[in-house]
């Protein structure tokens, strides 16, 4: 990722080469600087997001949750771990206590969730596309942990370690819940074999 | 035979060659049918979950979305000045006691003077007569409030609001009330009223 400085920001040329400067930046009272992190993250914790809730709308919301969180507890970060890793621990925790209180509501899939519509038969395209929707509902109905794991791991390609750190759990505790995930998965997707 | 434990399936899972894998736990999966076929089936549901298309916004998205959350934290309280704040309170919680205690102490002594028998102490020179009693309350409570903003007292909660006055002289004895005329009955003809 290309560093980039307060002066981008028109906050005045500190230049603010990791999260760590801007997190005390911030506390230095530049605001500007948490523009700065929000610019890095907003990807990733709006995909987090999106793979909680399951529609623009909702994620959207809960990313904006999750960066005026963070921006609330900025004090609190003591570097103990990345920042990308504290970020994404109140992300997990906005997204498990927000949508945990309801069923998420999918979007339908949009054209471009789809391969070369040229190519691709039209009952392949829909076959392709109700199995999306299954995928997503499975996932919606594992249990907490079980669900932050596998997206965490599976979507946001974190090694096991860095979702122990997030999660607050070990490491053991953490391919155990994958594990359980995978096996939720293939009974609802694939039946009892 | 033992079978391998979830944490390891799921390390095999991940890596199917096996080449990350102890050499014991690799000679053990290739002589096992078992874990092969668990392993295998957990495999296609990763696939399956791999798949799954996640939602991309528009690019356009993007700067849209950093500035909802610069606006959202432009109405935050700026994260160092919370120290400021929590100080503040504090100080105004300080004042709230301080003054509670000059001003409980101040009506002990003053319902005190009322009931105290009216021997003449003129002649008394070591005792401290009425008016210097009052004076070195007023003296104290001078002291004590002396640079206090009224808004410290306001924020403390001890501004007076309306039915307040009539409530302390609805609360105050016969004798009590009789004095409190004659005192302002004098202080009016004293300001020539």
């Amino acid at each position: 990722m290309t560093s980039r400085t307060l002066e981008d920001t028109g906050a005045g040329g500190v230049a603010l080469e990791d999260d760590a400067a801007a997190v005390r930046a911030c506390l230095d009272g530049n605001r500007a600087a948490f523009d700065l992190i929000v610019g890095r993250h907003q990807r990733q914790i709006y995909r987090l997001c999106y793979r909680f809730a399951g529609n623009h709308e909702d994620a959207s919301d809960l990313a904006q949750d999750v960066f005026i969180r963070a921006y609330r507890g900025l004090r609190g970060f003591k570097g103990d771990s990345t920042f990308a890793t504290w970020l994404y621990r109140i992300g997990v925790n906005v997204c498990l206590n927000r949508v945990a209180a309801r069923r998420p509501v999918f979007a339908p899939l949009g054209a471009a969730d789809h391969a070369d519509a040229r190519v691709e038969r039209a009952d392949a395209r829909l076959l392709r596309t109700e199995r999306a929707a299954q995928v997503r509902a499975a996932i919606a109905r594992l249990p907490r942990k079980q669900r932050a794991t596998l997206i965490l791991r599976v979507y946001h390609d974190m090694p096991h370690e860095q979702i122990a750190g997030i999660l607050g759990s070990s490491v053991g505790a953490v391919k155990a819940n994958f594990f359980h995930a995978l096996g939720n998965l293939r009974k609802r997707l694939r039946g009892p074999s | 035979m033992m079978h391998l434990s979830r944490e390891h399936l799921v390390e095999f899972v991940e890596d199917p060659a096996g080449s990350s894998l102890p050499a014991e736990r690799r000679r053990h999966v290739e002589g096992c049918e078992t874990c092969r076929r668990e392993a295998a089936a957990l495999r296609a549901v990763l696939h399956d979950v791999s798949g799954e298309p996640g939602g991309e916004p528009s690019p356009l998205f993007w700067d849209h979305f950093s500035a909802r959350v610069a606006e959202a934290i432009r109405d935050e309280a700026p994260v160092q000045a919370v120290r400021v704040w929590a100080f503040a309170g504090q100080r105004a919680a300080w004042t709230a006691v301080a003054l509670t205690i000059v001003l409980g102490s101040t009506m002990v002594a003053w319902r005190a003077t009322l009931h105290a028998p009216t021997v003449q102490t003129a002649g008394v020179e070591d005792s401290p007569r009425q008016d210097d009693l009052e004076s070195d309350l007023a003296r104290k409570i001078r002291s004590a409030a002396d640079g206090w903003q009224w808004d410290d007292v306001q924020s403390a909660g001890m501004g007076a609001h309306p039915g307040a006055a009539e409530g302390v002289v609805m609360e105050l004895t016969p004798d009590e009330r009789a004095e409190l005329a004659r005192l302002i009955e004098t202080d009016m003809r004293r300001n020539g009223a």
